[in-house]
């Protein structure tokens, strides 16, 4: 980051300013991954009218990078009305889908709005793999399509692996996948549980000495800094600062992981719950320090460790808790 | 420049407002541009049609400030922008 980059971040940090705004459009689907966090659900989504509304909202918040996510979000039949309102109000906009709904049209129309990237699921180097996991046949043909008529029209596409028993043993082929495609390759150790508590989902993710036999650098923020992190990075984060996540019902969390809702879109304005009327537990996250991680703060192998507030929260009910995963496969690391 | 020229905003640019201050993001992002109070105005009307007299009235409406202080400010601070390429001049 610029040094004047640096100086804004920093300014919107201190205002509590949103820069990362992270949208769920619809939880509707074509997969059923078996990792999903997805719930079932009732509420109406969020009508085009009220997303326009928000994306405008957002935009006098300040925010620039904004993520549409699902679901499937060619699910959404106002998609290309909701991309194009993104790109007219100048944000850095990616999109997070299946990527087996884009055919040639699709991939003009993300071309034409400008979208930044496109983020697609890799769940493994083989169909097999992939169409199992993803518990849709054909998905991976769907996925590799997609790919080459974004790439063949310029735009960025990012694959995003999640490492699971299934997988993990392909995560050096699905980088070389990704690279021989020329997209970018990250893939992740999380696996939450879903919205409303059931941990089945985690039941998929890998043992610990599977996870310390990866490639660290191609897991999701690279391999671990050599420097100390004692000043708490990995304690507090930007969730509910400068980060926030709205459902398609439009609750406000403090971001997609750290599922609190700290407000209503359909009963509120952003700027009320953000700024003028902010949820106490929102008030609570922005005043945490690190050192109120008794646990983590302490801890000898802090410096080792990839701990999440979100995580913690999703997992334990309580953002400063240590997180059982980041905790061994931090003292795994410094053995 | 002239104060008779008609200037466009460049396309692909991100603007938000941070207080007084007006942030322009270049179309990847990795460029930022901080305008004061006054240069944001500016940037505000730049529409592609009105001419820089036009937006120079508009100064001298709003803001306490003699004429051909006005004149200048504003004169260098469109230049700028034009070499930086957030601005461009009609044909």
């Amino acid at each position: 980051m610029t040094g004047l980059r640096r100086e804004i971040y920093e300014k919107y940090k201190s205002q509590n300013r949103l820069f990362v705004a992270m949208l769920e459009l619809t939880y509707r689907c074509v997969c059923r991954c078996v990792h999903c966090y997805i719930d079932e659900y009732e509420s109406p989504e969020l009508s085009t009218e009220e997303v326009l509304n928000l994306l405008n909202q957002l935009k006098d918040e300040g925010v620039f990078n904004l993520s549409l996510t699902g679901g499937e979000v060619f699910l959404r039949k106002d998609l290309e009305t909701i991309v194009a309102e993104a790109g007219r109000l100048g944000f850095f906009t990616n999109l997070l889908t299946t990527g087996i709904l884009i055919d040639p049209a699709a991939a003009d129309m993300l071309e034409r709005h400008k979208v930044h990237a496109v983020e697609m699921s890799l769940l493994g180097a083989r169909a097999e793999t992939h169409d199992a996991l993803m518990r849709h046949p054909g998905a991976f043909a769907g996925l590799m399509n997609a790919v080459e008529l974004l790439r063949e029209r310029g735009i960025p596409v990012v694959l995003k692996n999640t490492v699971l028993r299934q997988n993990a043993g392909e995560l050096e082929e699905m980088a070389a996948l990704a690279a021989a495609r020329d997209c970018l390759f990250n893939a992740s150790l999380s696996v939450l549980p879903k919205i409303g508590g059931d941990q089945e989902p985690q039941s998929f993710a890998v043992d610990f000495e599977t996870a310390l036999s990866l490639n660290p650098r191609l897991l999701l923020g690279g391999p671990i800094p050599d420097e100390d992190t004692s000043g708490g990075a990995f304690l507090t984060c930007n969730a509910g600062r400068t980060n926030c996540g709205i459902s398609p019902f439009g609750d406000v969390y403090p971001c997609l992981i750290w599922r609190r809702p700290v407000g209503s879109l359909r009963t509120q304005t952003l700027r009320d719950i953000w700024h003028d009327n902010p949820d106490p537990y929102l008030t609570r996250i922005r005043a945490s320090r690190p050192e109120e991680s008794d646990e983590c703060f302490t801890c000898e192998v802090k410096k080792s460790c990839r701990r999440c507030p979100g995580t913690a929260f999703a997992e334990t009910g309580d953002f400063q808790k240590p997180v059982l995963s980041a905790c061994r496969l931090a003292g795994k690391r410094e053995g | 420049m002239n104060i008779s020229a008609v200037l466009e905003k460049k396309e692909g640019f991100t603007v938000r407002a941070m207080g007084d201050e007006t942030l322009i993001l270049d179309p990847h992002g990795s460029a930022i541009h901080v305008a004061d109070e006054v240069g944001g105005f500016i940037y505000d009307r730049i529409d592609g049609v009105l001419p820089l007299s036009r937006v120079l009235e508009a100064i001298l409406e709003v803001y306490d400030i003699d004429e051909e202080t006005a004149r200048k400010d504003l004169l260098s601070f469109v230049e700028k922008m034009v070499e930086q390429n957030i601005l461009g001049i009609m044909p």
